[in-house]
C-alpha cells in the first residue's frame, strides 16, 4: 500500500480511530495487525519473509544476551547478521554479483554459467534489514537489553509508517514508545496532519510532476542535448528530495498522530555548505547508521589519512550498494566519497584562496557560494543515481554541454502550464525552507490569528488537491530500495 | 469537547468549500470551447442538415463545406479524436438532446468493435460537468465502474482525481476566450507529409468484436432511428499497404455490411485506388492529410448526392 493511494485514505483514519478506541494493553496488537495489513496489501507473499527475519533476530538477540561466553555471544550475532544479510543478498544482490562475475570471467574466456534468480525485490527490505542489524549489534554491544515481547519487537520492525522507506529507526528509541500510554492529543494530531499535508505537497505536487520531465530525458538520453538535460538534472535533484523527504514527512506525521516519534530524516539538505554537512542533513537515519555501525568501528577519522580515505570509500561503497544492485549507485556514492576526500586534501588550499580573496568579509556571499557549489556537486552526482546505466550517464554528461543557442526549447513532456506549477511549487517550498531556517514554522503560525491559520490550511489542502498528480500514482523512489 | 467542535467545524467548512468549487468547475469548464466536447455541447437549439460522427478518421478527414454543397444544407463535424463507439454514443446522445439533425454520417473503423488489442481510452473526465444527466451517469458507470458514484456524490472528488486532464486550466482557457484549433464546422485538416514509421513497425492484427463495443454501436443506430435521423455509415480511406496486416479485414467488413443490411443503412466503403494507394494523400497509414481529405470529401459528397437522388 502506498501513502499516495485511495486505499491509504481509508486505511489510515480507520487504523487511528481503532487505535485510540482500543485499551492500552492491546494497542500494540492493533498496530501490528494494521502494519502487517499495510505491508501485505502490496504483496502478501512477502509477509513470511519479514516475519522470518524478525523471528530469527528476536531469538538470536535473546540467546546472545543470555550467553555468558563472549565467543558464543559473537556466534549468535554472526548468525543473526548472516541470516539477515543473506536474505538481503539473495533478493537484492545475487543477480548483480552473478552478472558482474560472469562479465569479468567472460573477458578472460572462462566459462561460467550460474542461473539467475528471478525474484521480485520485497519492498522496504533494505530498511527493515538495517533496523534488524542495528538492533542485533546494539544488543551485542550491551547498549540495550533484548526485547522479550515478540509482538512489540515485530511491531518495531514492521511499524507501518516506516516499514517501506524508513526512517531506519533505532530499537532503543522506538521500542520504549510502544509501552507508553498515549492518549489522544489534539495538538499532536493537528501537528501530524500538517506534516502529512506538507509531505503530500512535496510528493504529489512537485516530485510526481517533475518525474514526468526527468523520465522523458533520462530514459532517452540520446534524444536530448543541452538545456533539457540540464533542466532534467536540476529537476531530478528536487524530485528525489521531495519524493523521499515527502515520504519521511508523511511517515513522521502519521506516527505522531498515534503518539510515536520517528526521527527526522532530512534537514533542508540543499542548504548545506559542504558535502560533509550534506550527509548530516540527507537521509539522516542511513548516514548515522553507517557512521555508528561501519565508519566508527573502522576507526572513523582517528586514523592515518590513508586509512581514513579507505574508510570513507568503504562506507560510501556500501552506501551505494545499499541503494541498489547497480553500478550507477556505486559510482554515485563513490563520487561522494571522492568529494569528501578531495575536500580534505584541498582544505589548506581553499583556506588560502579564501584569505586571498577576503571573501570572509562577506559571510553571506561566502555562505551562498558554498551552498551553490555544494548543491551543484550533489546535482552532478545525481546524474549517476538516476541514469539507467553508466553509459547513459556518460552520454547525458556529454550531451549536456552541447548547448544549441539557437534552440533553447525546454518543454519536454511538460507543457507551459505544468512547468509553471512546478516552478511555483518549488518556489513555495524553498520560501518555507528559508523561513524555517530562521525560526520554526509552527512558532510563526502560532502567532497568527486563527482565521489566517485556517485560511492557509484550506489553501494548502486545495493546492495539493488541485495540483497533486493523483492519476496513476507514482511509487516512492526509495521504496524500491 | 471544544476540540471536537473545532474539528467538526473545520471539516464542515472544508466540505462546503469543496462543494462550492465543484459547482464553479461544473459551470465554468463547459465554456472552454478549445475542448471539442464543450464546443459541440455549446450548440443549443440549432438545426443541422447533417452531422459527421466518428473518431479521428472523421474529425481529420471530412471537409464539411464540401459535403454541405452536396447535401445542400448546414453540417457539423461532431467527431472526436481518439474515441470509440461508447464515447461517440455519449456525445451523439447529448448533442441530439439539444439540437436537431436530419442525417447522421457515421464513420466506422475496422478496429472499432475491438476493445482489447487496439483500444481507445474512454475520456470520462470530459463529461464530468454533465455527470448529473442520467444517461451520462449510466454510460460512465458502464465504462468506468463504481468510482462514478464517488464522482457524482463526493464534492470535487472527480476533479481532484483528474486534475491533470481537466480543471483549472480549462477555466483559464475559458476566461482567456481561447479559440479551438478546429474550424467553425468542427473539422481539422492536417497539412503533413507521409511518415513511414506507422507502416514500418506494423504487425499483423486480428480484430475482435466485443459485446460492449457492439452494444454502443447499435445504440447509436437505434438512437438515430428513435430521433428520426437518417444514418449513412462510411469508412474513411486507409493507406492500402496496411490491408495485409489486417488479417480479418474482410470478416469485419462483412460484419458491418450485414449490420447495415439489417438496419437498412447505406454503408460506403472507400477503397478508391487513386486515394488509397497514394502516400501523398496520407500523413500516416490510417489518416488522410489535407490533400487526401479534400479529395475524399469530394468523393464522399458525390456519393451522397447520388444516394440523395
Amino acid at each position: 500500500m502506498l501513502f499516495n493511494s485511495f486505499h491509504f485514505l481509508f486505511f489510515f483514519p480507520i487504523s487511528v480511530t481503532a487505535y485510540f478506541l482500543t485499551p492500552y494493553r492491546y494497542r500494540w496488537a492493533l498496530l501490528l495487525v494494521a502494519s502487517f495489513y499495510f505491508y501485505a496489501a502490496w504483496k502478501v507473499e512477502f509477509l513470511p519473509l519479514i516475519l522470518a527475519s524478525t523471528i530469527i533476530t528476536y531469538f538470536m538477540a535473546i540467546r546472545m544476551n543470555a550467553a555468558s561466553s563472549a565467543s558464543v555471544r559473537r556466534g549468535y550475532l554472526i548468525v543473526s547478521l548472516c541470516a539477515n544479510l543473506g536474505i538481503l543478498f539473495i533478493f537484492k544482490y545475487f543477480n548483480f554479483f552473478n552478472d558482474s562475475l560472469q562479465s569479468v570471467l567472460s573477458q578472460v574466456n572462462v566459462l561460467y554459467s550460474m542461473p539467475r534468480f528471478e525474484l521480485l525485490l520485497p519492498l522496504g527490505i533494505s530498511f527493515y534489514t538495517f533496523s534488524l542489524l542495528s538492533y542485533s549489534i546494539d544488543v551485542y554491544r550491551g547498549d540495550m537489553k533484548p526485547e522479550r515481547h515478540l509482538g512489540i519487537f515485530s511491531l518495531y520492525v514492521s511499524f507501518f509508517p516506516k516499514i517501506l522507506a524508513g526512517p531506519i529507526e533505532r530499537a532503543s528509541r522506538l521500542i520504549p514508545q510502544f509501552y507508553e500510554k498515549n492518549t489522544f492529543d489534539y495538538e499532536r494530531m493537528t501537528g501530524g496532519l500538517k506534516l502529512m499535508l506538507w509531505g503530500f505537497f512535496k510528493k504529489l505536487v512537485i516530485a510526481d510532476r517533475l518525474s514526468i520531465y526527468v523520465s522523458k530525458v533520462y530514459d532517452h538520453p540520446a534524444d536530448y542535448q543541452g538545456l533539457p538535460i540540464i533542466m532534467a538534472t536540476y529537476f531530478f535533484a528536487f524530485q528525489i528530495y521531495c519524493d523521499f523527504s515527502g515520504y519521511s514527512d508523511i511517515a513522521v506525521g502519521a506516527a505522531q498522530i498515534t503518539g510515536h516519534k520517528l526521527m527526522d530524516n532530512f534537514k533542508q539538505p540543499y542548504f548545506s555548505r559542504s558535502i560533509q554537512e550534506f550527509w548530516q542533513r540527507w537521509h539522516i537515519s542511513l548516514s548515522t547508521w553507517l557512521r555508528d555501525y561501519l565508519y566508527i568501528p573502522l576507526g572513523g577519522n582517528r586514523v592515518s589519512s590513508q586509512r581514513w580515505y579507505f574508510n570513507i570509500l568503504i562506507v560510501f561503497l556500501l552506501c551505494g550498494l545499499w541503494h541498489g544492485s547497480s553500478w550507477t549507485f556505486i559510482v554515485w556514492s563513490i563520487l561522494h566519497g571522492f568529494y569528501l576526500i578531495f575536500s580534505r586534501l584541498t582544505g589548506t588550499i581553499r583556506a588560502r584562496i579564501t584569505a586571498l580573496t577576503s571573501i570572509e568579509r562577506y559571510p553571506s556571499i561566502q555562505k551562498y557560494m558554498r551552498v551553490a557549489i555544494t548543491f551543484h556537486l550533489v546535482a552532478f552526482a545525481w546524474i549517476f543515481f538516476r541514469a539507467n546505466t553508466i553509459s547513459d550517464a556518460c552520454l547525458l554528461i556529454h550531451n549536456m554541454v552541447q548547448i544549441d543557442t539557437g534552440n533553447l526549447h525546454i518543454n519536454v513532456a511538460l507543457g507551459n502550464y505544468e512547468l509553471a506549477i512546478a516552478f511555483l511549487s518549488i518556489g513555495i517550498m524553498e520560501c518555507i525552507h528559508f523561513i524555517q531556517s530562521r525560526q520554526p514554522l509552527r512558532n510563526l503560525f502560532a502567532r497568527q490569528p486563527e482565521w489566517i491559520r485556517w485560511s492557509l490550511y484550506y489553501s494548502a489542502i486545495f493546492y495539493v488537491i488541485n495540483f497533486g498528480m493523483f492519476k496513476n500514482p507514482n511509487q516512492f523512489i526509495y521504496i524500491q530500495f | 469537547m471544544s476540540n471536537i467542535f473545532r474539528v467538526a467545524f473545520f471539516s464542515s467548512v472544508l466540505v462546503v468549500l469543496f462543494f462550492s468549487v465543484n459547482i464553479i468547475y461544473d459551470l465554468a469548464i463547459p465554456y472552454d470551447i478549445t475542448e471539442k466536447v464543450n464546443w459541440i455541447l455549446s450548440k443549443k437549439n440549432e438545426e443541422y442538415n447533417f452531422a459527421v460522427l466518428g473518431s479521428s478518421r472523421a474529425y481529420l478527414t471530412v471537409h464539411i463545406p464540401t459535403i454541405e454543397q452536396a447535401l445542400n444544407g448546414k453540417g457539423i463535424n461532431i467527431s472526436l479524436e481518439g474515441t470509440a463507439y461508447p464515447e461517440q454514443y455519449l456525445i451523439f446522445y447529448l448533442f441530439t438532446n439539444q439540437t436537431r439533425i436530419t442525417h447522421l454520417l457515421f464513420q466506422i473503423d475496422i478496429f472499432g468493435l475491438d476493445d482489447s488489442t487496439f483500444s481507445y481510452p474512454y475520456h470520462e473526465y470530459l463529461y464530468f460537468p454533465y455527470i448529473y444527466n442520467g444517461n451520462v451517469f449510466d454510460s460512465l458507470l458502464d465504462n468506468c465502474g463504481y468510482r462514478v458514484y464517488a464522482w457524482k456524490y463526493l464534492p470535487f472528488f472527480k476533479y481532484a482525481e483528474y486534475n491533470s486532464q481537466i480543471g483549472l486550466i480549462n477555466i483559464m482557457k475559458a476566461v482567456r476566450g481561447l479559440k479551438p484549433v478546429f474550424d467553425e464546422s468542427g473539422s481539422l485538416l492536417i497539412e503533413k507529409e507521409w511518415d513511414d514509421s506507422t507502416v514500418k513497425n506494423m504487425k499483423p492484427q486480428v480484430f475482435a468484436i466485443s459485446e460492449k463495443r457492439l452494444k454502443y454501436f447499435l445504440q447509436i443506430i437505434e438512437l438515430a432511428k428513435k430521433r428520426n435521423i437518417k444514418v449513412t455509415m462510411f469508412m474513411a480511406p486507409e493507406y492500402s499497404a496496411i490491408y495485409k496486416y489486417q488479417t480479418n479485414r474482410k470478416d469485419i467488413l462483412r460484419f458491418y455490411n450485414n449490420l447495415a443490411t439489417k438496419y437498412n443503412i447505406p454503408f460506403l466503403e472507400f477503397r478508391d485506388k487513386d486515394i488509397c494507394e497514394d502516400k501523398a494523400n496520407f500523413y500516416n497509414a490510417g489518416h488522410l492529410n489535407k490533400k487526401g481529405a479534400l479529395l475524399f470529401s469530394d468523393r464522399l459528397a458525390k456519393t451522397l448526392r447520388t444516394y440523395k437522388k
